[in-house]
């Protein structure tokens, strides 16, 4: 009889089990029916480049990207390899580049995945600028990026790094870190 | 000479010591560092020019070392043009390459690395195997490790200088 038993527990066990699958396939097929909301990208573009021009007709900014995917479910760009090019009439542009990018669906914030650089060449009466971090969070209509990453604001000869980091990049250029900071300042030799 | 005069003599002497006064050997490589600065925070602001550390602030330039509560470093054409070192009290201190720690505090030090020079300000005060200069403003040559103390210009700035008795 406990021989008996037995069987009847793994029965029942692969009737529930047989069930319980039955009931995620069915939900899954539930959910792929047509008009059912995918992430999945509704259009993409290699080698995309976008122009934006300000109210006066002068470009106002560029973006480029090996990749770019638009997904329809919440209306985010997905971008590899961007480059964005910010221009200033004032001084050389801000370039801000990343590994990948996120873009918001209202395009008032972006999310520099992995490696990011914001570079800024030097001019006359312009001090060149670069600064490396990593995961970065713009919101471009404020001129403005943070992390909470470690970052390192280089200004030849000049070095200063330190861990989360506001950065605002419109004019007045101002960078506050948050922990662990270190500074390190050249001379000329005399 | 009477006793007055005698007085007078050896106060002038004394002054004369604390204005000008070498109180070890030269730091020349010092001021060939770079200083590095540690701290818990820091910002910047490109519009004037000026960096503000704050925070457990230890700044460094070879054996020159300044702690203090915040450090703001102004910049003049992209170089730095001096350091301010704020605290209750900032202290610093410096290794000559012969002879004892040079320690110091005072509530307000400048810092101009062209010259190697340290103003401090405020409740100022430097020891050296065991002399003793204090006074409302102390200048620290750093490269020749030169203290002048007190102010030129000024008989109202008064310097008290203890100096230890050759032998003990």
């Amino acid at each position: 009889m406990p021989g008996n038993y037995k069987i009847y527990v793994y029965a029942a066990a692969f009737a529930l089990a047989s069930w319980w699958l039955l009931l995620l396939n069915e939900t899954e097929q539930a959910s792929l029916l047509p008009g059912a909301e995918v992430h999945s990208p509704d259009y993409f573009s290699n080698g995309y480049t976008k122009w934006e021009m300000g109210t006066n007709g002068q470009l106002k900014n560029k973006l480029i990207a090996d990749e770019m995917k638009h997904f329809s479910d919440d209306g985010t760009i997905h971008l590899t390899n961007p480059v964005m090019t910010l221009i200033n009439e004032a001084a050389p542009p801000w370039i801000i580049k990343s590994e990948t990018a996120k873009v918001s669906g209202d395009g008032k914030l972006i999310f520099l995945n992995g490696k990011a650089v914001v570079q800024r060449e030097g001019a006359a009466g312009v001090r060149p600028m670069k600064i490396n971090s990593s995961n970065l969070r713009v919101r471009p209509e404020e001129s403005y990026a943070e992390t909470d990453e470690w970052a390192e604001l280089l200004s030849p000869p000049h070095r200063t790094e330190g861990v989360g980091m506001q950065l605002n990049y419109g004019d007045p250029i101002r960078v506050k870190l948050f922990a662990k900071v270190r500074g390190k300042y050249e001379f000329k030799k005399k | 000479m009477n006793l007055r005069k005698n007085k007078g003599f050896f106060w002038g002497i004394w002054i004369a010591m604390a204005m000008y006064s070498p109180i070890g050997y030269s730091l020349k490589s010092d001021a060939e560092q770079p200083v590095y600065i540690d701290s818990n925070a820091a910002n910047y602001d490109n519009n004037t020019e000026i960096s503000t550390y704050t925070g457990n602030v230890i700044s460094t330039q070879g054996s020159l070392e300044v702690k203090s509560d915040k450090l703001v470093v102004y910049f003049k054409n992209g170089n730095v043009d001096k350091l301010v070192a704020t605290g209750n009290p900032a202290r610093f201190k410096q290794q000559p390459d012969n002879g004892g720690e040079i320690t110091g505090k005072a509530l307000t030090g400048e810092y101009y690395p062209e010259q190697s020079l340290l103003i401090l300000i405020n409740e100022a005060v430097v020891w050296q195997d065991g002399n003793t200069y204090a006074s409302d403003i102390i200048r620290y040559d750093s490269k020749n490790a030169i203290v002048k103390a007190g102010e030129q210009t000024s008989d109202s700035k008064r310097v008290r200088v203890i100096l230890k008795p050759k032998g003990q």
